[in-house]
C-alpha cells in the first residue's frame, strides 16, 4: 500500500539562506520529497556551487539559485517572482537566511549593527511572508510558510542579545501572521533549532562543546541540520495539514529540563570581551573590536 | 543477535513511505477516533500495531477491516481491557514483545473527557476517575514501556496525546484540563529521563478534531443541535474546520519516525490555530 505521505511533489518552493547549513539540509529534503527549490542566499558562490552539485546528483532543472538580501523588498520580490514564473506558482516558503548579528555587552552595541540584525532577521521574515503569501495567494491553492526562529528566542541566555530578540520576535510573527493567513488556507509555523553541533557553534573546539552539551541537554545526539530540515518538510507537507501558529522545538529535549542556560560555547565568558558584527555565511568577513579589560577592582584597590 | 537489531533499525533511506518499516508500535484507545486513525497511519507506514481498547467488539471490527485493507505491515494484535487496570497494561505491553518481537513505538490516546461540569460541581469520585482514565495509564504505559524498549535495542518514541486543554482553561472541563496538563508535564520528565537511552517522548495537543469524543462536547453546548455548536466552535479556528483524526494519525507518525530524531520533550499543538486567537 504505497501512499504518498509526506510528499512534496510538483511543489514549489523558495528557501532563504539556502546555500548552507540548515537551509541546505533542508533543500535537499525538499528535492527528495519531489519538490523544485529557489534557493536564495547572500553568497553566492556557495549557491552557485550548491546548484552545480545538485545537478551532479540528479536534481537538474529542479533547482535554482538566486543572489538575494531578504532585508531589501526588490530583491525578495524578485525571489517569489523567479519561484513562479519558473517552477509555477508558489506553495512552500522557508525563513530561513539569518547572521549572528551584533554581538558584545548590551552597553558596548552599536546601534547600526543592532538595525542590520533586524533589518534581516525581522525585516527578512516579514518580507518573506508578505510577497510569499502574495504569490502563494494568487495561485490560490494555500500553502506552508515556515521560519527559522531559535531557542535563544525563549530564554534570557540562549544566544547574542540582538540575535536572540530578533528570533523573539520571529515567534511572534509566525502567530499573528498564521491568524491572518488561515483564510487562504496558508500556514504559518516557526522552528527552533536547539544546540546544532557544526564548526559555527563549537569554533573548532568540539571535545569541549562535547562536555558542555553532555550536560545541558537530555539527548546524546548531537543535533544536525538534517534534524531541522526533517521537521521542516513535515512542516511544509500536507502531514501537518492542521498545524500553524506553532513555534517547533527540535532541541534533543533542551528547554523540556528547563532553562539551565549554561552557554554552549566553551571559553565564552559572561561579559564577551568583544563586540562588533557577525556576518555568518554570507561570505562577508566579520567586524570584532576586541575591548580594554574591566579595571580589576582589587587590583585597583591594592 | 545484536547485529540483526540494528540492521531492523536502519534507516529507510530515500523511501519516505515506510518509515515505520520493522517497527512495532502500541496505541491505545486504538478501536475509533484518533487512536483508530493513529493505527491506521502506522500500518501504512510499516509498522505492526498493538491495537487496544476496552470496546472489545469495536476494536476486533476495526482490526478486521485494518487487515481487509491490505498493507504491507507485519501484523496486527489486539488487547482488549480496561486501560486503567495495571493488567491492560501489562498485556499490550508483552504482546508487542510476544507477538510482534520488539517495541518501538507507544501511543498513550485512551482517554475520556469526563462530566461536563461546573468546578465545584465535580465529585470526588469523578475526580479520581478522571486520574485513573486520563493520567495513571499514560504514566503506568510509559514505565513498562521503558525496558520494553531498552530489551529491543535501538532506542524508542512515546507519543502523548495529551490536549490544547494542558495549556488553558476549558470551560466545564477542568479536571480533562487537569489530567492532560499533567501528561504534558509527565512528558518533559519522561524525556528528560529517558533521553540517555534514546528514547524520545513527546506530546500532542490537538485542538477540536473530528471525532465522537467531541460530539459530547457540541451536545452540551447546544443541547442536540450540533450543527450549531460545530459552527460556533469553527468560528474560533483560524482554519476554519475541525481537524480530522487522520491529521493527528499523521503527526503520531511523524514523531514516532526518525525524522523527528532529535525531538523529544516537546508539546506539539495541532489546533488550527485555535489557540492563536
Amino acid at each position: 500500500m504505497s501512499r504518498d505521505f509526506g510528499s512534496l511533489q510538483d511543489r514549489t518552493a523558495v528557501v532563504t539562506g539556502g546555500a548552507s547549513g540548515i537551509g541546505a539540509a533542508t533543500v535537499e529534503q525538499f528535492l527528495a520529497a519531489g519538490a523544485r527549490v529557489v534557493i536564495g542566499d547572500m553568497n553566492a558562490e556557495a549557491g552557485e556551487r550548491f546548484v552545480a552539485e545538485l545537478s551532479e546528483r540528479g536534481h537538474q532543472g529542479k533547482a535554482r539559485f538566486q543572489t538575494v538580501d531578504v532585508s531589501q523588498e526588490e530583491q525578495v520580490v524578485e525571489l517569489m517572482d523567479i519561484a513562479v514564473a519558473e517552477f509555477g506558482g508558489l506553495d512552500v516558503v522557508f525563513n530561513n537566511a539569518g547572521i549572528g548579528g551584533a554581538i558584545g555587552p548590551i552597553t558596548e552595541l552599536e546601534v547600526e549593527h543592532w538595525d542590520q540584525t533586524f533589518a534581516v532577521m525581522t525585516r527578512g521574515v516579514f518580507l518573506g511572508i508578505k510577497h510569499g503569501a502574495r504569490a502563494m495567494q494568487k495561485a490560490g491553492r494555500g500553502g506552508s510558510i515556515i521560519n527559522t526562529a531559535s531557542i535563544a528566542a525563549l530564554s534570557g541566555k540562549g544566544g547574542p542579545l540582538a540575535y536572540s530578540a530578533t528570533k523573539a520576535a520571529v515567534v511572534n510573527i509566525t502567530m499573528n501572521a498564521a491568524v491572518e493567513l488561515a483564510e487562504s488556507n496558508i500556514r504559518v509555523n516557526a522552528v527552533c533549532p536547539g544546540i546544532i553541533f557544526t564548526e559555527l557553534m563549537h569554533r573548532g573546539r568540539a571535545a569541549e562543546a562535547e562536555q558542555v552539551i553532555d550536560k545541558i541537554q537530555p539527548s546524546t545526539l548531537r543535533g544536525e541540520p538534517e534534524h531541522i530540515a526533517s521537521m521542516v518538510r513535515f512542516l511544509a507537507s500536507d502531514d501537518s495539514a492542521f498545524v500553524t501558529g506553532t513555534t517547533q522545538l527540535v532541541d534533543g529535549g533542551y528547554l523540556a529540563n528547563g532553562l539551565l542556560g549554561v552557554n554552549p560555547l566553551p571559553g565564552v565568558a559572561k561579559r564577551p570581551n568583544y563586540t562588533g558584527m557577525n556576518h555568518g555565511t554570507t561570505g562577508q568577513g566579520n567586524e570584532i573590536r576586541f575591548l580594554e579589560p574591566k579595571a580589576d577592582k582589587s587590583e585597583g584597590q591594592a | 543477535m545484536s547485529d540483526t537489531v540494528s540492521n531492523i533499525k536502519e534507516p529507510q533511506k530515500g523511501s519516505r513511505h515506510f518509515r515505520l518499516a520493522q517497527k512495532v508500535v502500541v496505541v491505545t484507545g486504538a478501536a475509533k477516533g484518533i487512536g483508530r486513525a493513529v493505527a491506521v497511519r502506522c500500518a501504512d507506514e510499516g509498522a505492526a500495531v498493538v491495537l487496544v481498547d476496552r470496546d472489545a467488539k469495536t476494536l476486533n471490527d476495526t482490526v478486521e477491516e485494518l487487515k481487509a485493507r491490505g498493507g504491507e505491515n507485519t501484523g496486527y494484535s489486539s488487547v482488549s481491557g480496561d486501560i486503567s487496570d495495571e493488567s491492560t497494561i501489562k498485556a499490550m505491553i508483552d504482546a508487542a514483545l510476544e507477538r510482534h518481537g520488539r517495541l518501538d513505538g507507544l501511543v498513550n490516546n485512551a482517554g475520556i473527557f469526563g462530566a461536563y461540569n461546573r468546578f465545584e460541581n465535580n465529585s470526588t469520585e469523578t475526580f479520581d476517575q478522571m486520574i485513573s482514565v486520563n493520567l495513571r495509564p499514560a504514566w503506568m504505559a510509559m514505565k513498562y514501556a521503558k525496558p520494553a524498549m531498552l530489551a529491543s535495542e535501538g532506542g524508542g518514541s512515546i507519543v502523548n496525546v495529551a490536549s490544547m486543554a494542558a495549556m488553558r482553561a476549558n470551560r466545564g472541563l477542568s479536571l480533562y484540563g487537569m489530567t492532560k496538563g499533567a501528561v504534558a508535564n509527565l512528558t518533559f520528565n519522561a524525556a528528560t529521563e529517558f533521553a540517555k537511552y534514546n528514547i524520545r517522548v513527546n506530546a500532542i495537543c490537538p485542538g477540536p478534531i473530528d471525532t465522537d469524543m467531541l460530539g459530547t462536547v457540541e451536545e452540551f453546548i447546544d443541547g442536540r443541535h450540533s450543527d450549531v455548536s460545530r459552527a460556533k466552535i469553527n468560528e474560533t479556528i483560524p482554519l476554519g474546520r475541525y481537524g480530522k483524526p487522520e491529521e493527528i494519525g499523521a503527526v503520531a507518525a511523524f514523531l514516532l519516525s526518525d525524522d523527528a530524531g532529535f525531538v523529544t520533550g516537546v508539546r506539539m499543538p495541532v489546533d488550527g490555530g485555535q489557540s492563536l486567537e
